[in-house]
């Protein structure tokens, strides 16, 4: 056991923790370095080489103004041949091949990104709370996840292979034309995924040794947990880069030409938004692949003890996914929006033409989303005394979710037979047909998020009587503030049908804002209105019902699935380019699948990364035989107002 | 106290959840409406001299809609895009919702005014007043397509606006903060869009001549008096380039004729294929007539035999022909051996395979027999050639005794 007065341990763990920071930065030095022997380069070339030739000026395809030329620093893009620069396995689409690797790749690149930021957040919650025998639940719940996330390591990297060499088996040509481009930044990737491996190993196997509540050494470990994440987002930045150039090339010329600077290339139009994106994705995603584990345990859970812990680890769980899921549309919108500026076509594709149809699946599994969130926290209140106050409300707030989705859902477009057509006068239904609209879409969905942050509140509130002097008036302000916005994103909707498109598309960032208002605004007065509160009676952690474990499971899958469709939603936008408008993709599989193949390759994804977590979970558990004996929480023990 | 369940059986219990989640919604992708995006074909070879205004119109109508019945695909629910895409964004029918750049309407009855002219009068409007201030802006050449905005005529103008959109921006349509100087329309003979010089002039005849009125009609010309020189036929030179290449193996694609897919296919060394010149002599695969073989096939005791031994699965005459293609092994025409070469998946395009299917669910008995060809004595189905006393016209589509 360490002692707060051991200065020497303490000042070792500040070197080892420079050491780890100076070898991050490591890499990036050395591209400094390598950019600069290019400069010194094609500084001292004298001669000037014709165009196109290495050396030669080059326009940027994407950059304009001061930083629309750059020197042509690699060959163009090959021309892609059936069969020459193509491979196949039998008689399967190599196409379908390298997705499904892809895939399974990305769900553990994930799956290993979210739970060092969930469990960074629990460390750091268990370290700041007062309450020492709460502050060890939370650190005892960042242990346990973390145990699960080192095996799920190992995976992500076999996968990561496996993926190399599909790309190099089946489509050696466009994998070599993209490790050219990113040939300066390659090794970096390698060295931080080491890097990362060599963090991870002091975090975990330290942590014990570093435990010693909430003095030095657990700060200590807690600055190897960012670093950690730090790490894994750089990580996770690098490979979005590929497919960020992928859609929206930049630091290259028309014909592929690399202009010898890697910035560029990277920081293409789409990155940004894409990485938000993924961000946010990942932590969501995380969290609901935590909820289902906790779910799970808590089905199998033989003691109250343990059944209690993982009840409420679900629960923190779900709710760290929450807190992710609901700036996630306005990240998509933001994304979307980059994407329609970059290349109009290109976001009418996706929007209104041949990928449509997708999004309607988008809508169902967001929506589906939504009402499990909702239906959850129904079942979770059903553990809270003094909740019955509000059971009456449920029925209401289920309406509009479902009157939402069912909004959200409608097609623009309704498949016909002739005679359905001229019995309906027209491709449009007179009244259903005006839910098909960008304007009802949105409406539909800031509502439903506005609903859910709503439940939210009612949930902090469940077992609690609010005691502040001011609480009428608070009462009064949330009341007003929710109608207000529900009226505010109903009437821009509605304004927005008299309108024209591009003016249209700016009515959403009021709504977005009366959605993020209720979101911060709401929850912080309500958080202030409990504080003092009195508790009804204690949370009967472990008395959840069973339907809500499986909402669980649900919310999980539809996390998983939601993420295989809009990946398959984005990959296909770029039609039959490999790199979008440079190198063209010339296999017999350059069509774009119906998305009927896509669902079935997705359901088929999403089982195998179950099946495979599942033996990771199995894995971790076979260490973890004495987890449950570490288990605090006591059947029916509050936890703090912090944790609702 | 309520006996407490294994993890085994709640695992099972959670896989089945997973299962019904994962096939709930994977049916319900299979239910929505299924459209396959084909990448767009290589530009069709035209004679220049002998082409037609209207032939080019039609071509036009073509790569704008993806279909000479835009209204008809319209009404299916889906969208009628071609490969110039340019219906995503403009309007060309009333049915059609589209408002992000200029409409292309041609209903001179409608109000407002601006609709009451034709797109060739709309244009030759453009490029007097507003159209100055881009020559000078653009002096040096637009910096995407290095040109200097001149056209003179509505035709030149519908030439520029494809080679060059900043040329020319419409009041209210430009990206947003560049006071509309700036088109969001991509320029049309570079990717992703790519059409060859003739396609864009068919593409320009459809928006003169879908009034009907041929004397409009300048789109050829304005494209030489726009760039200066004779406008060249795709095929040239470009085939000269292919002679170079390494070829690769056979593959069968949409832009090819059903001649030119047979014979790259080979499918005539084995079978007989009504109106395919080459396919006149197979004597190893049964005869291509898919009219009338497929529905009887799949309905016969030994398809039947192979859909319960889970070896054939289609259902409808279309899902027949492609399943032999792609999958031959699936069901062995009664006669006949085994013995179809099994790569072709590989080898057609989805379009490619259309276009082969399409042809052969249209070969029936009436038209083997006009050209004189029969089934080869192996197949159970029999001779379709009439007695010797009998007359062609006695012979009925359909017919297969």
């Amino acid at each position: 056991m360490f002692s707060v007065n051991n200065k020497k341990k303490k000042i070792g763990a500040l070197i080892l923790l420079s050491m780890i920071g100076m070898l991050l930065l490591l890499p990036f030095a050395q591209m400094d370095v390598s950019a600069q022997g290019k400069e010194e380069a094609a500084a001292e070339e004298s001669a000037e080489p014709a165009e196109g030739e290495i050396g030669s000026k080059g326009k940027d395809k994407q950059y304009g103004g001061v930083n629309e030329f750059g020197i042509v620093s690699g060959p163009p893009a090959p021309e892609m041949v059936y069969p020459d620069s193509y491979g196949s396995y039998g008689d399967y689409q190599s196409r379908t091949l390298l997705w499904v690797s892809n895939q399974q790749h990305l769900y553990f690149g994930s799956f290993v990104l979210a739970v060092p930021m969930f469990v960074f957040v629990m460390e750091l919650i268990g370290a700041t709370q007062k309450d020492r025998k709460v502050g060890k639940k939370f650190d005892d719940l960042a242990h346990e996840m973390m145990k699960i996330s080192l095996t799920a390591y190992s995976v992500t990297a076999i996968l990561g292979g496996i993926l190399i060499f599909t790309f190099l088996a089946l489509y050696p040509g466009f994998f070599g034309y993209l490790a050219s481009i990113f040939k300066p930044v390659m090794h970096i990737y390698a060295l931080l995924f080491i890097l990362e491996s060599g963090v991870l190993y002091v975090y975990y196997y330290g942590w014990d040794a570093m435990n010693d509540g909430n003095g030095n050494w657990k700060w200590t470990h807690l600055g190897i947990s960012c670093i950690l994440n730090a790490i894994g987002i750089v990580l996770m930045v690098m490979a979005n880069t590929w497919i960020g150039f992928m859609m929206s090339p930049a630091g290259v010329d028309e014909s592929g030409r690399f202009l010898g600077d890697i910035w560029k290339v990277i920081h293409t139009p789409l990155m940004v938004p894409i990485v938000i994106h993924r961000i946010l994705g990942n932590a969501a995603f995380g969290g609901g692949v935590v909820g289902a584990y906790a779910a799970f345990r808590f089905l199998s859970s033989k003691t109250l003890e343990e059944k209690a812990h993982y009840d409420w680890m679900s629960y923190i769980a779900m709710f760290m996914g929450i807190l992710n899921l609901i700036p996630l549309p306005f990240a998509g919108y933001w994304l979307m929006r980059e994407i329609y500026a970059y290349r109009q076509q290109m976001g009418i594709t996706l929007m209104g033409g041949l990928l449509a149809w997708v999004f309607i699946m988008q809508a169902t599994m967001i929506a589906t989303l939504f009402i499990t969130v909702n239906y959850y926290l129904f079942q979770a209140m059903g553990r809270m005394p003094g909740a019955e106050r509000y059971y009456p409300a449920f029925k209401f707030l289920l309406a509009i979710l479902v009157i939402s989705t069912i909004s959200w859902l409608t097609p623009h477009t309704l498949v016909m037979t002739p005679a359905e057509l001229k019995a309906m006068g027209g491709q449009q239904h007179p009244v259903v047909g005006n839910y098909g609209v960008m304007s009802a879409k949105n409406t539909a969905i800031n509502t439903m998020i506005t609903t859910t942050v709503l439940t939210f509140c009612l949930y902090q509130r469940a077992n609690r009587i609010i005691t502040v002097p001011w609480a009428w008036k608070g009462n009064c302000f949330l009341i007003l503030l929710f109608a207000m916005a529900w009226v505010n994103i109903l009437f821009l909707g509605i304004y927005g049908y008299f309108i024209p498109a591009n003016v249209r598309i700016g009515l959403s960032v009021p709504q977005v804002v009366s959605t993020l208002t209720t979101l911060f605004v709401g929850v912080a007065v309500n958080t202030k209105m409990l504080k003092g509160s009195k508790e009804v009676a204690p949370i009967r952690w472990g008395q959840m019902s069973v339907r809500g474990a499986y909402a669980l499971f649900l919310l999980a899958v539809a996390f998983t699935w939601t993420m295989a469709v809009m990946g398959y939603l984005r990959s296909s936008v770029r039609l039959h380019w490999h790199v979008n408008e440079i190198m063209r993709d010339n296999s017999p599989w350059a069509f774009t699948n119906p998305l009927g193949y896509a669902g079935n390759i997705n359901s088929m994804n999403v089982l195998l990364f179950w099946t495979m977590l599942l033996f990771v979970f199995w894995l971790s558990s076979l260490a973890a035989k004495k987890a449950p004996s570490k288990v605090t929480a006591d059947a029916g023990e509050a936890v703090p107002a912090a944790s609702h | 106290m309520a006996k407490k369940k294994g993890a085994g059986t709640i695992v099972i219990k959670v896989a089945l959840w997973y299962m019904f989640i994962l096939g709930a919604f994977a049916g319900y992708t299979n239910w929505l409406p299924q459209i396959r995006g084909d990448a767009p074909e290589a530009a069709e070879a035209i004679n220049l001299d002998e082409v037609t205004p209207d032939q080019l119109s039609t071509m036009g109508e073509k790569i704008i809609f993806g279909s000479n019945d835009p209204l008809g695909v319209l009404a299916k629910g889906e969208g009628p895009i071609g490969k110039g895409q340019c219906p995503l964004c403009h309007r060309f029918f009333l049915e059609q919702k589209a408002d992000r750049c200029p409409n292309l309407l041609a209903l001179p009855e409608m109000e407002p005014p601006l609709l009451k002219i034709s797109e060739e009068a709309r244009s030759h409007e453009r490029v007097k007043g507003r159209y100055e201030e881009f020559k000078k802006l653009h002096a040096n050449g637009e910096k995407n397509s290095g040109i200097v905005p001149h056209a003179t005529t509505g035709g030149e103008y519908l030439i520029e606006s494809e080679y060059c959109p900043n040329c020319f921006v419409v009041v209210g349509f430009g990206l947003k903060g560049t006071n509309d100087t700036v088109s969001p329309m991509p320029i049309i003979n570079k990717p992703p869009i790519e059409l060859a010089d003739t396609e864009i002039v068919a593409v320009v005849s459809f928006l003169q001549l879908r009034d009907g009125d041929e004397s409009k009609w300048t789109a050829k010309d304005s494209w030489e008096s726009y760039f200066g020189k004779e406008l060249a036929a795709p095929a040239e030179g470009e085939g000269e380039e292919e002679e170079e290449k390494p070829k690769g193996p056979p593959v069968a694609l949409g832009s090819m004729t059903v001649d030119e897919i047979v014979k790259e296919m080979t499918c005539f060394a084995c079978h007989k294929i009504p109106g395919v010149a080459i396919a006149k002599t197979g004597m190893i695969g049964p005869l291509l007539i898919e009219k009338t073989n497929a529905p009887n096939r799949i309905k016969s005791p030994e398809y039947k035999k192979a859909v319960k031994e889970g070896k054939a699965h289609a259902t409808t005459p279309r899902e027949y022909v492609i399943e032999s293609i792609m999958d031959p092994g699936a069901f062995i025409v009664p006669g006949f051996a085994d013995d179809m070469l099994k790569d072709f998946r590989h080898k057609f395009t989805v379009s490619g395979l259309d276009v082969m299917v399409d042809y052969l669910l249209n070969q029936d008995v009436a038209s083997a027999v006009a050209e004189g060809m029969d089934r080869l004595p192996n197949e159970k189905e029999g001779s379709i050639l009439p007695p010797p006393e009998a007359s062609l016209g006695e012979v009925k589509s359909g017919d297969l005794s």
